[in-house]
């Protein structure tokens, strides 16, 4: 089944780089936007869940109960889930579009170095796992170079003899983006989803960035592509959270 | 905390699992090579390179290398083995000892086998350069090529031949570098031509066998075959073989005339090599098949994994080295029967 799923990814790939001007990074981002695109009404669920969890935080009934039962954290923690249960509530929404792409990274990660096939043995695999319509012979050699980099390899850029891992920078940066424009502002930080999400703004960034900075670079140019995606589709719906990423503002919030 | 956190850590250490596995999994494999100077043979396995004594079937030495090596070492008038890895570095070993003598560094992974012929090693990398060494590993000169070089190159006195993924067949100057000729082929090059009589003969990905003229770099004739053609000819009495990624097995005449071909089991990857009873080619389903020269499967075996381009020939001795097991060699007689094997201790 796994294989099956790199397969089709890795035609994927190779039909869009067919037919796309034979730029294997182009094939990437072209393939995260479909990927995006495949993946949308569920994104939408998510957001819709997120803002349902914000009002949950601020409606009367959570307040009271949390007045309620601030002594008893089980009991807390009971009526949390029953209130979630009542208004279909997902407690973890805020991470999930983050998580959800775990599997798509997993297999499109495997699928690139497939596709690229940089090795005898690579391109024995791929020439058993490609679909006979596609004529792997017409696109032999598949170009690895995009910009600056060879996908199949982790990205450096030299300046004066020093490798900088500009994807892998850009991987984080664009993840802490992502997870803190698209978390609502928790109406009490010491909740348990509050912590969980900041907990991933902390430490997202720095594993996207790591495996980046390990990896084939055709992997981060998915991450980079499907975070600016991701704040993009928020930003369209009216969600972003704008004032988590300015200190002075989210600081007179937590005072109010 | 701690214990609410636990499903975020949870999925980020089973990402870092899955990805590293993935890494790993996904390290740049190879086949084994092997080549043997009739006494021991020298053996390109995963990161190891083995000495094999074929007398004693003892193993002599082994040198550990940081990536894979791919391609059959080949060895210098001098006494050194060379190979190169993927870990970008061409290697020269002391054929007696495994101890290395110099390294030479490219910018990507040495996967065709180098050619060592008048003092000078013409060495092709996936960098898109054929580099010219000396002996003491000192670059003569270099040639860039439009794409990766994965063949083994040819020469004769004058003049150095190899074919790229790109699609190009070049010719350049044994002795400077310089390109004398070069001609775009309907597929990617993968194996060595063969070259005689002022004929390069070579087979094409896009399956094609195709003979040009040295001296012009002009095609000379082209025959489309069934399928994709990985490894380069074997010429024996004035007959070409060779075999396609359809299974199907070949013999064509020099002048570019179908004199049989035979189905096998298996896409066959690897070149055939010439033993008493005709010629032996492996496949990629683990059958090794002893062929005559008239087209006649004289015997088959099988082994323990696919045969790759992993053939050897030491006298009367077959040495295949197959892709999957722990039996890294096996010697078969002229009758196709298992003399011995080795497999590598633990260490």
């Amino acid at each position: 089944m796994w294989e099956a799923i790199v397969n089709l990814f890795s035609n994927i790939l190779l039909i869009i780089y067919k037919y796309m001007g034979g730029n294997f990074g182009v094939a990437i981002i072209l393939f995260t936007i479909l990927s995006r695109l495949a993946l949308y009404p569920l994104m939408q669920q998510q957001i819709k869940g997120t803002q349902a969890m914000q009002e949950l935080q601020n409606s009367k009934e959570w307040q009271e109960i949390q007045k309620k039962y601030k002594d008893d954290r089980e009991k807390l923690a009971q009526e949390q889930l029953r209130l979630y249960r009542e208004l279909g509530i997902n407690p973890f929404a805020s991470c999930l579009p983050t998580l959800i792409q775990l599997p798509i990274m997993f297999a499109l990660y495997q699928s690139v170095v497939r596709a690229l096939a940089s090795t005898p043995a690579q391109l024995l695999i791929l020439q058993n796992a490609v679909y006979p319509i596609l004529g792997l012979s017409d696109i032999i050699p598949i170009n690895s170079k995009f910009l600056w980099m060879n996908l199949a390899q982790p990205e450096r850029l030299y300046v004066f003899g020093v490798g900088i891992p500009v994807l892998a920078i850009l991987t984080a940066l664009t993840t802490y983006l992502q997870t803190k424009l698209t978390t609502p502002p928790p109406a009490n930080p010491n909740d348990q989803s509050a912590i969980m999400s900041k907990t991933m703004a902390l430490y997202m960034p720095f594993f996207m960035g790591w495996i980046t900075y390990t990896l084939a670079s055709g992997l981060a140019v998915y991450i980079i592509v499907s975070n600016l995606l991701g704040i993009a589709q928020y930003a369209m719906m009216g969600k972003v959270n704008w004032s988590a990423i300015l200190p002075g503002k989210t600081v007179r919030r937590k005072q109010k | 905390m701690k214990t609410k956190l636990f499903p975020l850590f949870a999925v980020l250490l089973l990402t870092g699992l899955f990805l590293s596995g993935c890494a790993t999994g996904m390290v740049p494999s190879s086949w084994p090579g092997v080549m043997t100077d009739g006494e021991v043979a020298y053996l390109a396995a995963g990161s190891h390179i083995y000495a094999v004594n074929l007398e004693t079937h003892a193993e002599l030495w082994r040198f550990e290398i940081k990536a894979h090596a791919f391609a059959a070492p080949v060895l210098t008038d001098d006494g050194q083995l060379i190979v190169g890895g993927y870990d970008h570095l061409l290697y020269s070993l002391d054929r007696e000892t495994g101890q290395e003598n110099w390294t030479f560094e490219a910018r990507d992974r040495w996967i065709g086998s180098p050619l060592v012929k008048g003092g000078t090693i013409y060495a092709p990398n996936a960098d898109y350069f054929l580099y010219a060494l000396d002996l003491d590993g000192n670059l003569k000169w270099k040639f860039e090529a439009d794409q990766s070089i994965w063949g083994s190159p040819v020469a004769d006195d004058q003049t150095v031949y190899f074919g790229t993924l790109g699609r190009w067949m070049f010719a350049v100057s044994a002795e400077t570098g310089q390109e004398v000729w070069k001609t775009k082929l309907d597929g990617a090059i993968l194996g060595r031509p063969v070259l005689s009589d002022g004929v390069l003969y070579i087979g094409l990905f896009d399956g094609a066998f195709v003979a040009l003229d040295a001296r012009t770099g002009a095609i000379l004739w082209q025959k489309p075959i069934d399928s994709w053609i990985w490894s380069g000819p074997l010429l024996l009495q004035d007959t070409l073989f060779f075999g396609d990624g359809s299974g199907k097995f070949y013999a064509y005449s020099k002048e570019g005339e179908l004199l049989w071909s035979k189905p096998l089991n298996g896409a066959i990857v690897g070149a055939p090599v010439a033993v008493p009873a005709g010629l032996a080619i492996g496949t990629e389903a683990g059958n090794l098949y002893f062929i005559s020269l008239d087209g006649e499967i004289v015997r088959s075996v099988v082994v323990s994994g696919a045969v790759y381009d992993s053939l050897a020939v030491a006298g009367n001795l077959l040495l295949v080295s197959p892709d999957k097991g722990e039996t890294l060699l096996y010697a078969f007689d002229d009758n196709g029967a298992q003399v011995w094997t080795f497999i590598p201790s633990k260490r």
